[in-house]
């Protein structure tokens, strides 16, 4: 049996999500997570820069980061 | 927990341009709620000035002030304000109908309300306005997130409205509403102790006037050089979308961090969008400075109805559009920033952050013009109390 490409991401992606009991990590080994250069944003007013400048000049609304405004791009 | 941000300058732009990029802030609203755990003190003032300027003569200037404050134990509250001054006379305005170019300003305040119920637990609400010369929106949204498998996952729920009125500055009259909606989940879970795996999707409908009330399209007759007439653009009043992404956040080493992220985009207009992003930290001065770099690439197809060129004169096709934001496009982004932490008496401390991006774009599918060149620069500053 042969999965295509895209079938085995999507199994790939979907053991990673739903097969967390093997990789469970305690409290106390989460230091480093906490650090937030881990975090999504380490800069929100940065990263919301980007977005409020990309988001109006494409034709799809990005779903992370943010922002609109600043368009001017008739 | 993956304790919900709004990032106020990043959501809190309500709307774009005179364009069908009006909304788009309101998902990035959204997407903001999505983007999960909480990088900013809970208690501080922040504030920013942005500038953008591309090789179309399109400037804007932004400046953003935030605050937020803990209230008890279990009480987040934030607030911000940003002001926009553009002013365009870009080519691809000169072919609209507003051939002379325009200045504004536009304001944007949003405030949000965040309640921890217990270890692991907090909804979030978040309310945000927009008012400019053709254009009032208001966005409201909630979202819940919650701990699973011993806090391995953190599971975050979103719901978001938006409802706006545009219409033209010179009418001075907005007749048009629009109205949208946007469910969204993600799942962010810890895959060891320098890993964290987050997937995220997103549903949505878009209703009402869909169209730019500035965009005109020219009709040809068949081989024509000149245009025969022009019409205004005209979109269905529905627009269902959809989203799946999956990001990488990974610590390498003591003083490199690194995210990797793709997204994919889909719409029932016929519109795909991949786009791919990574950024990498590098801390330096005994952490006091950090050096991020980032690289993004978007690739969109074009939507069915989009055409270049009309040659249909006299028929006026019922579904038009020549915007360069429906028709193919793609784009690079890539950027440096720094950011200084600097010591200071009574406080957590004090952040200085500068950055440079270049964005490059290229359009396949909008005649006036090929490719553009933008220059964006951004300068923050933040008291963490």
């Amino acid at each position: 049996m042969s999965f295509r490409p895209t079938h085995r991401l999507a199994l790939a992606v979907w053991i990673s999500v739903f097969g967390p009991g093997c990789v469970l990590v305690k409290p106390w080994e989460r230091g480093e997570l906490a650090d937030r250069r881990m975090q999504v944003s380490i800069r929100p007013l940065h990263d919301g820069c980007h977005s409020h400048f990309l988001t109006p000049r494409e034709g799809t609304r990005p779903t992370q980061d943010g922002g609109g405004g600043g368009c001017g791009c008739d | 927990m993956g304790v919900v941000v709004i990032d106020r300058a990043a959501a809190g732009s309500l709307r774009s341009g005179k364009l069908g990029s009006r909304g788009g802030s309101f998902l990035a609203l959204v997407g903001v709620i999505l983007s999960a755990p909480a990088a900013a003190a809970p208690n501080r003032v922040a504030s920013s000035a942005m500038v953008y300027s591309d090789d179309t003569d399109v400037a804007v200037f932004a400046t953003t002030v935030e605050g937020a404050a803990e209230v008890g134990e279990s009480i987040t509250t934030n607030a911000s304000y940003t002001v926009d001054v553009v002013s365009a006379a870009s080519v691809d305005v000169v072919t609209s109908a507003s051939p002379a170019g325009f200045e504004e300003v536009r304001h944007q305040a949003r405030g949000s309300v965040g309640y921890e119920f217990g270890e692991g637990t907090k909804a979030v609400i978040d309310y945000g306005a927009s008012v400019e010369p053709d254009f009032v929106g208001h966005g409201l949204s909630g979202s819940y997130a919650f701990d699973l498998l011993e806090r391995n996952v953190t599971l975050s729920l979103g719901y978001a409205l938006r409802y706006s009125v545009l219409g033209v500055s010179r009418a001075r009259t907005l007749e048009h509403e629009r109205t949208e909606h946007e469910a969204s989940a993600l799942w962010s879970e810890v895959l060891g102790r320098r890993t964290v795996l987050d997937v995220g999707a997103t549903g949505g409908v878009s209703s009402g006037y869909l169209s730019n009330p500035y965009r005109l399209v020219r009709l040809y007759e068949p081989g024509a050089a000149v245009p025969s007439t022009a019409v205004p653009e005209a979109l269905p009043e529905l627009r269902s979308h959809a989203t799946l992404s999956v990001r990488l956040r990974q610590r390498f080493a003591d003083v490199w961090h690194g995210l990797f992220e793709y997204r994919l985009y889909g719409d029932g207009w016929g519109v795909w969008a991949h786009t791919a992003s990574t950024r990498q930290t590098l801390s330096v001065f005994d952490e006091t400075v950090l050096l991020s770099a980032e690289l993004r690439g978007y690739l969109q197809s074009g939507a069915e109805l989009h055409r270049a060129r009309y040659e249909t004169f006299p028929a006026v096709p019922n579904y038009r559009s020549a915007d360069k934001e429906l028709g193919g496009m793609r784009s690079v982004l890539g950027g440096i920033d720094a950011e200084w932490s600097l010591p200071l008496d009574g406080v957590e401390a004090l952040r200085i952050g500068l950055g440079f991006d270049t964005l490059a774009l290229s359009y396949s599918g909008f005649l006036p013009l090929a490719s553009r060149l933008a220059f964006i620069g951004s300068l923050d500053a933040t008291l963490e109390l």
